[in-house]
């Protein structure tokens, strides 16, 4: 029987760690991250005929506080909050216009800038409001689909295609961009290689380290390739994209 | 008992502290305008005047288009003579005393055309009677046109020319990208002894055919000039063009050097340097067998048995810039044969493994063709596609960022070989630029349509190995037609034809005779 407890007791333990442990990890979704959380314990009320003691354990309710020249994160775990910041893109026109009986191609590119201080980095990715990416009120120029599953190295299109397509180069840029010179997946960043659809899915365009203060520059390029026997309808063609920034 | 559970409760559920994602939208906008279905309106001939025994001079009305007006094309008893910017053109080598009847019409830069004009009728004038010994005729009629104090000035987008005539002259100026002179002629109607004419309208750094025609009252004709112009582009790069055509040949123990010199206003002389032992990298890098003018130079007495020398011919302008140098070579060395410019990147190789030169730590690098750049007067920087097009009258500017290759002692190279004649190939260096942000070489026009193997070959000296990558490059001058991508595949597929064939009949004709 004393074994029997023994045992149980053991079990108790066990589990009572598993599910404090399991639950004091970071966690993250799509969107956000628990960047950290806490074991709480709760303190009490301890009395004698000589003093009566209310004690505490765990975190104080401190937070932030700033001036001009400071900034404070005071408090139980307060340091663990990650500074991460993404610098406004530029919206893109693409030069030149497209049209006449030649089509060709159209080129533009824009810029952010990564900034975070946690210890475990960042993840940069866009996504596409709509599919296809590029459209004017009635009508649109076909996602760019790569031959394989990875973006392909050269920009190539069918005289009878229409395709919008993106590349990304900078220091952190995401392996898929990366290209060897003959193909993509490894290698070096490229800003004329390495050509991929943007989709409605988000896609990693970029991961890295803390790099506070300073960031880290990602470039993002466009090209729109008309041949000359695709003719899509005359008009103003927009994509709206989305980079999202996550903390790691 | 309570205490202990509410610890229980608060270990289980702590309070977590979040970290929103930052997201930010931006828009990519793309014009795409609609082509061009408009003709524009039919031009009306309304003079048709006969100016010569072989020419008749044509005045229409100009034409309107909803978007751009390109030309005209001038048709003479329903043929195709000629297309022109002008509304007015000068048709000739016609037949004296003979009636033509022409019309014209316009069409816009979509290719859209005019329904034709109405057609007007004229007759050249009869052929001049030669005077004889006794005849009462003016000495001015049997005198020769003269040419005096000819001058041209090029900017950037105009050309002036000046001259004077012995006497009297109308003339025709005509002009184009091509000696078919298709961007356009005008006809001065008025004899004057002192004459001048400016062309504005022009494109920087492009070269120009044109041709100026002088006549008299009484038929004669002359040729004022004939001849080519490469419009200014001093803002679009500082580097002098390139020579063309740099040939080393074998004579002997002579090497014969053959080169055209680029039009331009600041060009000074060439320089030739020689070296035995690899391309000279800049003017100082080997002997200088010639500096000067010309078009040519025997490099003579300096091969013996099994010896190469390698050329690196430079442009001086005169303002002291340098161009990036177009190289050479010919030897009676066994492994490089041909007198003519060989193909780089295996010289290149075939020298180092000769050296056999120490190999220093090198950390591998990839050179790609797509890492090359190349613009033209009024577009942009653009990268080398596996398949590039430029305008072949205009100047070409290569240039390979610096951060492409390393950045220790290394020798760039971009070979152009004609995919109609191998054996016609073309190397130059690129050299770094003032910024030392890349390695540049400027190229003068091209001059003709065709397609181009494009070679980039860095070699490198810390190991002694030569790195490539292809690519194709088409050169189209307007008017002219490019030509298709892929023709020389369906050349290559008729060529296995002709030989699957050749094979069979060649069996059958032995079976039959066994």
């Amino acid at each position: 029987m004393q074994r029997s407890r023994y045992s149980i007791t053991i079990a108790c333990v066990i589990l009572f760690c598993a599910t404090t442990i399991g639950h004091a990890q970071v966690r993250s979704s799509t969107n956000f991250q628990i960047q950290s959380d806490s074991i709480n314990v709760g303190g009490g009320l301890s009395s004698s005929t000589t003093f009566v003691q209310e004690s505490t354990v765990g975190e104080i309710a401190t937070g932030p506080s700033n001036s001009a020249s400071y900034q404070i994160n005071a408090g139980y775990q307060q340091m663990q909050q990650v500074y991460i910041a993404l610098s406004a893109a530029t919206d893109v026109i693409m030069d030149p216009a497209l049209g006449g009986i030649t089509g060709g191609v159209s080129t533009g590119s824009t810029s952010v800038v990564a900034t975070t201080d946690g210890v475990a980095g960042y993840q940069l990715s866009i996504t596409a409001s709509s599919s296809p990416a590029l459209q004017s009120p009635t009508a649109f120029i076909a996602d760019y689909v790569p031959s394989g599953a990875v973006p392909d190295r050269d920009f190539t299109f069918a005289t009878t295609d229409a395709v919008f397509a993106y590349g990304v180069a900078g220091a952190d840029t995401a392996d898929r961009f990366l290209t060897n010179g003959a193909i993509c997946g490894a290698g070096a960043a490229s800003s004329t290689a390495c050509w991929d659809g943007l989709s409605t899915t988000p896609v990693v365009i970029a991961t890295g380290g803390a790099n506070h203060p300073v960031g880290v520059t990602t470039d993002i390029y466009f090209r729109v390739g008309v041949g000359g026997l695709a003719a899509p309808e005359a008009g103003i063609y927009r994509a709206t994209s989305t980079l999202t920034l996550l903390p790691l | 008992m309570i205490r202990i559970w509410i610890s229980i409760i608060c270990l289980v559920f702590g309070m977590p502290v979040t970290a929103a994602a930052v997201t930010d939208d931006f828009t990519v906008e793309l014009s795409y305008f609609t082509p061009d279905s408009i003709p524009p309106s039919t031009p009306v001939l309304a003079s048709s005047t006969p100016i010569s025994d072989t020419q008749i001079s044509l005045i229409w009305s100009t034409s309107t288009d909803d978007q751009v007006l390109a030309g005209y094309q001038v048709f003479r008893d329903g043929s195709f003579v000629a297309t022109t910017t002008l509304p007015m053109y000068v048709d000739a080598g016609l037949l004296a005393s003979t009636t033509y009847s022409h019309t014209v019409r316009a069409f816009d830069t979509a290719f859209n055309y005019s329904t034709t004009s109405n057609s007007v009728s004229t007759t050249t004038l009869q052929t001049p009677v030669s005077p004889t010994a006794n005849s009462n005729d003016s000495q001015t009629t049997r005198v020769a046109i003269e040419v005096y104090n000819f001058d041209t000035t090029i900017k950037e987008t105009e050309a002036s020319f000046s001259w004077n005539t012995n006497r009297p002259t109308r003339f025709i100026f005509r002009y184009g990208l091509t000696t078919d002179y298709e961007l356009g002629s005008r006809f001065f109607d008025l004899s004057q002894i002192q004459h001048s004419y400016l062309l504005d309208g022009l494109v920087a750094g492009t070269q120009y055919y044109y041709e100026i025609i002088a006549m008299t009252a009484g038929g004669r004709d002359a040729v004022v000039s004939r001849s080519t112009f490469v419009t200014d582009d001093s803002s679009f790069s500082d580097l002098p063009p390139n020579v063309t055509q740099f040939t080393a040949t074998v004579e002997g123990i002579d090497v014969a050097l053959a080169w055209q010199v680029p039009t331009f206003d600041d060009f000074a002389y060439v320089r030739i340097v020689a070296n035995n032992t690899f391309y000279p990298r800049d003017p100082a890098d080997g002997v200088t067998v010639y500096q000067g003018a010309n078009t040519s130079y025997q490099d003579t007495n300096v091969l013996s048995v099994d010896t190469y020398r390698y050329y690196t011919i430079f442009v001086y302008s005169s303002s002291g810039t340098i161009s990036s140098g177009v190289v050479a070579g010919a030897g009676t060395r066994t492994k490089a044969q041909s007198t003519n410019s060989p193909r780089l990147p295996d010289r290149a190789r075939e020298e180092v493994e000769e050296k056999e030169e120490v190999v220093k730590p090198f950390v591998p690098y990839t050179v790609s063709i797509t890492d090359l750049q190349y613009k033209q007067p009024g577009s942009q920087l653009r990268s080398f596609g596996s398949v590039s097009n430029v305008d072949g009258s205009r100047n070409i500017l290569f240039s390979l960022p610096y951060t492409a290759v390393p950045e220790h002692l290394k020798s760039i190279m971009v070979t152009l070989v004609d995919t109609n004649d191998a054996t016609q190939q073309f190397s130059f260096l690129l050299r770094i630029n003032e910024d030392k942000t890349a390695y540049e070489a400027l190229l003068a026009p091209l001059g003709v349509s065709g397609a181009y193997e494009v070679v980039l070959a860095v070699h490198d000296y810390a190991v002694g190995a030569t790195t490539t990558d292809n690519g194709m490059l088409y050169s189209q001058i307007v008017g002219t037609v490019a030509p298709d991508a892929q023709w020389y595949v369906w050349y290559g597929l008729f060529a296995v034809w002709l030989i699957i064939l050749m094979v069979i009949m060649r069996w059958l004709f032995f079976s039959s005779e066994e």
